[in-house]
């Protein structure tokens, strides 16, 4: 069967699909605003008239290089391309600044890669198994996983915890606005309906990470600045790929975070953003130099990428042996799977495992297509970082409503973007970071939602019921950890070695 | 220049962007020709509204609908989702604002669309004659589900007699009137004396997640929800609730067949446009609605996703909906 699935992949028409896919991919990737979501949407009615083999693996190559393509401009232009892409703004354009844009960008480029290539085998080899995974987690065990993330806010504080506490607060907050989910009654909606589905995570991302930098980046210009890079740094610096030394500083960081990103991605509801966000969290926890997270770590870039692109095969898995989306893309793949008459469950595997394994090899090969597409063009794009503010800062204006706009179709959502961009702006300026507010806002409802859910599904005995659920305990350990672990490290670091003073000049 | 100035040229460069992604040449909202006597319609793209997000079950019937209709009546259809609200977004926006041209015109769903109005928690200022219905295009009709490894059911006579007694967990994604699903709990637990009890979820895969995961005991959802678990044997269907069995499982006994009245229920699929349409091009639309519903390969393509076609028109389309209302406002005693 797997001979005659590589046949199929192999067939010009399955062949070029996979192309167009990676590299329309990567374009849409990075246009803010257009999401690996949307791509895969808009592409389904076009799949009608291809075969059904061809057809998804355009949705899966689409996918998989969406989520590498947001990284770019994310690195580059602090303009996330898509959500799951705000994690590696944090030290990618640390590293632009620097001069260092290149090595960011082969680090994005191996690292999304090799998350992805490893996310594609366990799907083709070990996927009935995991899948099983999917089904142990219900509303409690998301509660706190939500929780697990939110703890990532202290780290992501900067300088003052209490300013990252209250940025998060503020998220979480924010996160409140909509329809309550238990009894539909609007909560802070104003009587306006655009605000009853909540505050679009999109356009407020936007705002916050890309408005609020152009409108810094006005500021500087005003001040003599012209480029991106910080004064003192003559030029573009750096190799592209990463020497040995760094590679395998980063390689452990990489293969934890791909496993991570695979078990976020099988889970249902839990996307690329929210593992990006928990896998930076655990590799600051296990790295030896935590201080560099958030002035330019390598370690940072490559643990949100291989989990993002990680997520991606992750989720292709219970969709395809179950029915269960793993993701809100792969929600949006099902229905181009039924059209085609591919009905998810175990006879996809046997009746029509040859299309079946022929999506899988063709999503195998987008990832690796993906990289050396990625590393071919890295030395390009990188030019973005010396071109002058004053031409990069209109068009990234103009990208940036244009994605607000097209997520929804609403002009509600640029004013969203824009209140969001000059909030941004103050808060940095005053020393807060916007990162916990996207935090928030991500994982405040996924919070609420499943705690309330997990009420009723207690029957009334919450305690009893938790204690019966032996991975919640798990994972409320693994929350107390996260909490506590920067005490627990002080103490331990004190004993060993003295480490340096961390560098705490950037926010 | 002022900054007002550079933000419609932003909002008008958005506009042009989006329209060439979709695919489709014209804008949207230009001054038609206003020569009501000689029709030419349609003479440039129509707009289809989804108010719901893009690659969902309403979304994917609106896009097959939009790519074959393009054959029947000459011009593209470009699919626009204005979400939010429950689908009140769009809805609000075409009752308020869109032209009456012909050239947009939008899905409707039930429950949500006609019985918006008598939503407790957030109730909407429109009843569904805001709206000129033209025609149904899918009706799904309410089933129950068990896993099939669940011993305690083996048809839905031993489920009603376990519910009686013990507590049983259903998944919803909306509440009360403004859930056909909910509705239904409602009818089973006041007529059948049931304890079901509601845990509310964000749409209808959850709900199916929380009955595999064995949070939940049974699935009260639509035949397109448990069409992929049928299929695979995860799921038992006891009972569907429909005047007759329906095609798409017909091995599946209806609740009245099975002797516990009329209990009926659905989420329905139409389209509407804008009070105020010309006569002729209303004829038109729907004359071209009539033959892409009812094409063959649309029938059969949306059958593979477990949805059942029932193409209602004219008068027999209105009833049905009043039917409908008229339904739910029994159940919970609304005047």
């Amino acid at each position: 069967m797997i001979v005659q699935a590589i046949q199929l992949f192999f067939t010009p028409e399955v062949l070029i699909a996979c192309i167009i896919g990676v590299i329309g991919g990567i374009t849409v990737g990075a246009l803010p605003g257009l999401s690996a979501s949307m791509a895969v949407a808009l592409l389904i009615p076009i799949t009608f008239k291809m075969s059904p083999a061809a057809g998804l693996v355009l949705l899966v190559s689409v996918y998989t290089a969406a989520i590498y393509g947001g990284s770019i401009t994310a690195v580059l232009i602090h303009t996330p391309g898509t959500p799951s892409s705000a994690a590696t703004a944090l030290d990618g354009y640390e590293m632009t600044k620097k001069g260092k844009g290149l090595k960011a960008i082969g680090i994005v480029t191996i690292a999304s890669m090799l998350g992805g290539t490893f996310s594609a085998l366990a799907l083709l080899f070990i996927a009935p198994k995991l899948a099983q995974i999917s089904l142990k987690f219900t509303s409690l065990e998301y509660f706190f996983i939500a929780v697990f993330g939110l703890t990532i806010i202290g780290s992501l504080a900067g300088k003052s915890m209490v300013k990252g506490l209250m940025s998060g607060m503020f998220g979480l907050l924010v996160g409140c606005i909509g329809l309550d989910i238990m009894n539909g009654t609007p909560r802070f909606t104003m009587g306006i309906i655009n605000l009853e589905s909540g505050i679009s995570l999109v356009p407020a991302m936007i705002g916050m990470f890309s408005i609020s930098q152009v409108l810094i980046s006005v500021e500087e210009i005003r001040k003599g600045k012209t480029r991106i890079l910080d004064e003192g740094v003559s030029g573009l610096q750096g190799k592209m790929i990463p020497t040995k030394a760094e590679f395998l500083k980063i390689f452990p960081t990489i293969l934890r975070s791909s496993v991570i990103g695979t078990i976020v991605g099988i889970l249902p509801g839990a996307g690329s953003d929210i593992g990006s966000w928990v896998s930076y969290n655990n590799a600051k926890q296990f790295s030896r130099t935590p201080e560099e997270f958030g002035n330019g770590s390598m370690e940072g870039i490559a643990a949100a990428e291989a989990a993002n692109n990680a997520v991606t095969g992750g989720a292709l898995i219970p969709l395809l042996t179950l029915g269960i989306p793993g993701s809100g893309v792969t929600a949006i793949m099902l229905g181009g799977l039924m059209i085609k008459g591919l009905v998810p469950g175990h006879k996809l595997f046997t009746e029509s495992g040859n299309i079946t394994y022929a999506i899988i090899i063709g999503f195998l090969v987008a990832n690796i297509l993906m990289g050396i597409i990625g590393l071919l063009i890295a030395k390009q794009v990188v030019k973005v970082s010396v071109v002058p503010m004053t031409i990069l800062c209109p068009i990234i204006i103009g990208l940036s409503t244009v994605g607000a706009y097209a997520i929804n179709n609403s002009i509600f959502d640029i004013y969203i973007m824009i209140v969001g961009g000059i909030i941004g702006y103050f808060m940095r300026k005053i020393g807060f970071a916007t990162a916990p507010i996207i935090l928030g806002l991500i994982l405040g409802p996924l919070a609420e939602q499943n705690f309330r859910q997990s009420l009723v599904l207690s029957r009334g005995n919450m305690f009893g019921y938790f204690l019966s659920r032996p991975i919640s305990i798990f994972l409320a350990v693994l929350v107390i950890i996260s909490l506590f672990s920067p005490i627990i490290m002080k103490t331990f670091s004190k004993n060993t070695t003295e480490s340096t003073p961390a560098d705490t000049a950037k926010i | 220049m002022s900054l007002k100035r550079l933000l419609s040229l932003v909002v008008v460069l958005s506009m042009v962007a989006l329209i060439s992604l979709t695919g489709c040449g014209s804008k949207p909202d230009s001054v038609t020709d206003a020569t009501p006597e000689a029709i030419k319609y349609p003479t440039k793209p129509i707009i289809l509204y989804v108010g719901y997000s893009a690659g969902g079950s309403s979304d994917l019937l609106c896009r097959i609908l939009a790519a074959k209709m393009e054959s029947y009546i000459g011009q593209p259809i470009t699919v626009v989702n204005k979400t939010g609200g429950g689908g009140w977004v769009a809805w609000s926006e075409m009752i308020r604002s869109v032209k009456p041209d012909g050239y947009t015109f939008s899905l409707i769903n039930t429950p949500n669309y006609p019985l918006g109005k008598y939503d407790t928690a957030n109730p909407r200022e429109y009843s569904y004659d805001a709206l000129d219905v033209l025609v149904n295009h899918v009706t799904d009709y309410n089933v129950i589900a068990v896993r099939n490894d669940d011993e305690r059911f083996k048809d839905f006579k031993s489920f009603v007699e376990y519910a009686k007694n013990n507590e049983v967990i259903a998944g919803s994604s909306a509440t009360g009137i403004m859930s056909d699903d909910g509705t239904i709990i409602d009818i089973l637990n006041k007529d059948l004396g049931t304890k079901i009890t509601i845990v509310q979820t964000a749409g209808a895969k959850d709900n199916e997640t929380l009955l595999l995961n064995k949070s939940a005991d049974i699935l009260i959802g639509n035949v397109s929800d448990v069409f992929t678990g049928k299929n695979n044997e995860d799921f038992n269907v006891l009972s569907v609730f429909s005047p007759e069995r329906i095609g798409l499982m017909s091995d599946v006994p209806t609740a009245k067949e099975l002797g516990f009245g009329e209990i009926y229920g659905n989420s329905s699929r139409g389209y509407a446009i804008p009070k105020g349409v010309d006569s002729q091009i209303r004829e038109i639309l729907v004359d071209a609605l009539d033959k892409t519903i009812n094409d063959p390969e649309v029938i059969k393509q949306l059958e593979d996703m477990g949805a059942e076609t029932e193409y209602i028109e004219g008068d027999a389309y209105i009833k049905f909906l009043e039917d409908g209302i008229r339904r739910a406002k029994g159940v919970y005693g609304i005047e």
